[in-house]
């Protein structure tokens, strides 16, 4: 309830004022007596006590209760409809970094994550009437879980339940994005954000927040002490021994005596004794032998977040790649392509090529040559000939280049960066038609050189010239241009270690129909594969994933991808300092009158009833005493 | 009866005394004073009047402290010359050679005095004392008149009002009740200066009778002293209203005094009505010392007795009628 005028309440004043005049003056009944002679004879020592009573008469209640109810109609109050029954919106945001696996310190027992669906699980408790809960999780992404009024708090309670701790960072501004989203024209909402306030980087993401939202932090958890390994990398040495780099991190105000060991392959490689200082870093290198494929370092743990005492690092830099080489005459290019690491090649004559399909070929390098349909995979046409189904090739041109005829190459491309092409004599260019799937990557005059496109399960691109008739292969450009290429066409590898729930984007083999991912619970998930698109995964365990690439029942691929909890700013568990809690902006004018009622009126008309009350009252007193 | 005329109603509008005295009662919407066979039934009784009361042995009913010679033998006493011859007791004298003369009771008639209070006090109450009052006082004036006796009706305010008397004869009935009737509220009440004044207007005494509710600033014991024994033979008939005992007040009350408009602040409770009802007690019971030291008859009454019932009852018993 809010005033509009409050000065009128200074009429309050009058009800000390009707109190005291009661006091004063006691209106008494008059009875007429035959004589006064019997009542004199009272004795009336205490008559002077009675006067200072207050005399709480109904007439004195009535008059109190006018002048009370004509000093609130003065007031102007009025009602807000916030009072009378309009839903409220809560939006809870709940941290689930992996931080808040962490215990909540102190003598409470529980993880943060733990107290903190508590206190969601009693806000939907709370809900009542019209009233509507959105829970939404900050954790490296921000995921809105459910929402729902008091007839849906089990599904509430149930994606409660579901939560689990896991990833680094939270990401504060995507969550309070979604939550003002949420709140769209719900203008009595509220968010209340729950984490462990181990947030270094708050400050940034407010900036990136919504503003004018009203929102309130509560916090769970105490600042404890952890240890972790939040960096191990490696230096690629192919062939021989690799040096392997580790940063291992004391988050706590003591120094502290610990071990590091290295695993390599599941063998122990070393143990390290390390002395941490007091908030400060310990780097460990080892150099570690050719043929390990997995390296696992672990720091002595018994802290407050064990997921962070332990990092692991793929050292596979390399995607395995099966080639086949289908040319008359192979020499220059098996040269260039035996030079890409972790390179298998099958060379094979043209007349014994009959259009192969297996599952074991990654890539197919056509010299002069096309099958009736693109063979599955990566695909490299160079001199297409004339007569195919699959490319429209017209006759060939000469191979002076006169100044008009620029090379001109397509800025969505990599492959030429800092290739030098001015003195590359391509000799007779194929007049090819590029297709609806292909885009030209180099033209010279407006004839296309090179094409690059994807067709059915085929990453395809097209070398429109004739590698012997011309002198690329005899410049530095060549390998690299054929190198690039192949790394184009082929999917990359995979990463040598993710952060926990950092989005990864993982390129498929374009022969790929559904990835399967096994977890290190041993969990397994099966993802379609879109086509001609990375696929984003996001992993929030930390441990080793195995990743299998399916076409139909034929494996193309396995690989692991290790997954860290460690990072500086999820392995710090110290609680930053919660912004105050925020109230929503004042509505708009319209919006306030359209919602507030105005209760003047009706308390003046309670006023005038009671008057009327007390003059029907004291006249028929009036009455009552004549007749007596 | 003859007297029948005086309790019909007035239709005819008329001027004579009967229909004159029912007039009053009639526009007031009251009831009569008395119906024709109580005051039947009152010709039946007396007053007890004191032997020691100076009264004229020549009428009247009551008995005197004289004897005389009379037929009616009751004492002998020697013959003196002078005496009639008539009443010589002839059988005495033939014993014992004493001439002896025959003795008798005397009676005669006494003054009644009735007053009564006219003050606005005696118009308070249900039923008014007043009304109580009138009754009262109109049988007692009957059976006076109807006795012989010598009446006279002494109506009193601050000061004596025009009296009603001295009268004999039941001839001034219906004179004497309209005289009650007519009767107006007086402002106050002077009852012991009125009784002074009467007392020393008719030394030779008689039957008083006081009819108040005895709520006078003056003392009572004071005004008895005037009516001292044996000359006067005093009544008290002391009129009560039930409320004066029991007020039924409660709270904050301004009481307001009927005769002089003085005006009272009280807070009833409990124990003020606990007090208000020992003060009462008090008082009457003082009354009661006053009148038993000053050789009077006290005889409360209460203002809500009927007339025949309860009062005529009441009197012969306290052996004031007989």
């Amino acid at each position: 309830m809010t005033f509009l005028v409050p000065l009128g309440l200074l009429a309050l004043l009058t009800l000390p004022l009707i109190l005291l005049l009661h006091l004063m003056r006691e209106r008494r009944r008059r009875v007429v007596v035959p004589s006064l002679l019997l009542w004199q004879l009272v004795p009336r020592r205490q008559e002077a006590q009675r006067r200072r009573r207050l005399p709480l008469t109904l007439l004195l209640l009535l008059h109190l209760l006018a002048a009370a109810l004509l000093a609130l109609a003065l007031a102007h109050p009025q009602w807000l409809t916030d009072l009378l029954g309009r839903e409220r919106h809560l939006v809870v945001v709940i941290d689930t970094s992996a931080s808040m696996a962490a215990p909540i310190g102190g003598v409470s027992v529980g993880s943060r994550l733990d107290a903190a669906r508590a206190r969601a699980r009693a806000l939907v408790g709370g809900l009542g009437g019209r009233d509507t809960l959105t829970l939404i999780a900050a954790g490296p992404e921000a995921r809105l879980l459910d929402s729902a009024g008091p007839a849906g708090a089990a599904r509430l309670l149930a994606a409660l339940d579901g939560l689990e701790a896991g990833g680094v960072g939270s990401d504060m501004a995507s969550a309070l994005t979604l939550s003002a989203a949420d709140m769209q024209g719900q203008p009595a909402g509220q968010v209340i954000v729950i984490t462990d306030a181990a947030l270094p980087t708050l400050d940034a993401d407010l900036r990136r927040a919504p503003e004018r939202l009203a929102l309130s932090w509560e916090q769970v958890g105490s600042a404890l002490p952890n240890r972790a390994l939040i960096t191990l990398s490696a230096r690629p040495n192919s062939g021989g021994p690799t040096d392997v780099y580790a940063r291992a991190t004391n988050y706590s105000g003591a120094p502290v005596r610990s071990v590091v060991r290295l695993y390599g392959d599941g063998r122990l490689l070393d143990t390290r004794q390390v002395s941490f200082p007091a908030q400060g870093d310990v780097e460990l290198t080892w150099t570690v032998p050719a043929g390990v494929g997995m390296l696992r370092a672990e720091v002595d743990g018994n802290d407050s977040l064990p997921a962070d005492d332990t990092a692991w690092l793929s050292l596979v830099s390399a995607r395995p790649l099966r080639a086949l080489l289908v040319s008359a005459s192979p020499a220059s290019i098996e040269r260039a392509l035996r030079a890409v690491p972790g390179m298998s090649l099958q060379v094979i004559d043209p007349a014994d090529y009959v259009g192969q399909e297996s599952p074991n070929i990654d890539l197919t390098v056509l010299d002069g040559v096309l099958p009736e349909r693109w063979p599955p995979g990566a695909v490299l046409a160079i001199n297409p000939p004339g007569k195919n189904n699959l490319l429209d090739v017209g006759g060939l041109s000469g191979s002076l280049a006169s100044e008009a005829d620029q090379l001109r190459s397509s800025s969505d491309t990599t492959i030429f960066d800092g290739v030098s092409l001015g003195s590359v004599d391509f000799g007779p260019i194929h007049a090819i038609t590029p297709p609806d799937w292909a885009q030209t990557l180099l033209s010279r005059g407006g004839r296309p050189l090179i094409l690059r496109g994807s067709v059915d399960r085929s990453e395809v691109a097209v070398w429109a010239f004739d590698l012997g008739q011309g002198n690329l292969t005899t410049r530095l450009a060549f390998p690299l241009m054929l190198v690039r290429t192949v790394r184009d066409l082929t999917p990359a590898a995979l990463p040598a270690s993710a952060l926990a729930g950092q989005p990864v984007g993982l390129r498929l083999d374009p022969r790929t129909d559904v990835v399967e991912i096994t977890a290190p619970d041993g969990s397994v998930r099966r993802l379609a594969a879109p086509e001609g698109e990375a696929l984003p995964i996001s992993l929030d365990a930390p441990g080793v994933y195995a990743l299998r690439e399916l076409a139909g029942a034929d494996e193309v691929f396995a690989g692991q991808l290790p997954v860290n909890a460690g990072a500086a700013r999820e392995s710090d568990l110290t609680p930053r300092r919660l912004p105050a809690a925020t109230a929503a902006p004042p509505s708009a004018s319209s919006d306030s009158e359209r919602d507030s009622r105005p209760l003047w009126p009706g308390l003046a008309a309670a006023a005038l009833i009671v008057m009327l009350g007390e003059w029907v009252y004291v006249h028929a007193r009036r009455t009552a005493v004549r007749s007596a | 009866m003859w007297f029948k005329t005086i309790f019909r109603p007035n239709r005819s509008g008329g001027s004579q005394g009967g229909q004159a005295l029912s007039e009053k009662p009639s526009s007031r919407g009251e009831a009569p004073l008395f119906d024709e066979a109580f005051l039947r039934r009152m010709e039946r009784m007396s007053l007890q009047a004191q032997r020691t009361l100076r009264g004229n042995p020549s009428s009247g009913e009551h008995p005197s402290r004289h004897q005389i010679p009379t037929s009616i033998f009751s004492d002998h006493r020697p013959y003196s010359s002078g005496d009639d011859l008539r009443y010589v007791d002839w059988n005495a004298y033939a014993r014992h050679d004493h001439v002896l003369l025959r003795l008798g009771e005397a009676e005669q008639d006494v003054n009644v005095h009735l007053l009564i209070d006219a003050s606005r006090s005696m118009m308070i109450g249900r039923p008014p004392r007043m009304r109580l009052a009138q009754q009262l006082v109109g049988a007692l004036g009957y059976l006076a008149l109807a006795h012989s006796d010598r009446l006279q009706v002494v109506p009193f305010g601050p000061s004596a009002m025009p009296v009603f008397g001295p009268t004999q004869g039941k001839a001034r009935m219906i004179e004497m009740l309209r005289f009650i009737e007519g009767l107006t509220p007086q402002p106050a009440t002077g009852l012991a200066s009125v009784i002074r004044q009467h007392a020393r207007r008719f030394p030779q005494g008689g039957l008083i009778v006081i009819c108040s509710d005895l709520l006078s600033p003056e003392g009572l014991a004071e005004a008895l002293r005037s009516l001292a024994p044996p000359r006067w033979q005093t009544l008290v008939l002391h009129l009560i209203d039930q409320r004066d005992l029991q007020p039924g007040l409660q709270g904050p009350l301004e009481l307001e005094d009927s005769e002089t408009g003085q005006r009272l602040e009280l807070t009833l409770d409990d124990e003020t009505l606990a007090a208000y009802r020992r003060s009462v007690a008090e008082w009457r019971e003082g009354l009661a010392r006053a009148c038993a030291g000053r050789g009077a008859t006290y005889a409360p009454i209460m203002s809500h007795w009927p007339l025949e019932q309860q009062v005529v009852p009441y009197l012969r018993a306290r052996r004031l009628l007989r």
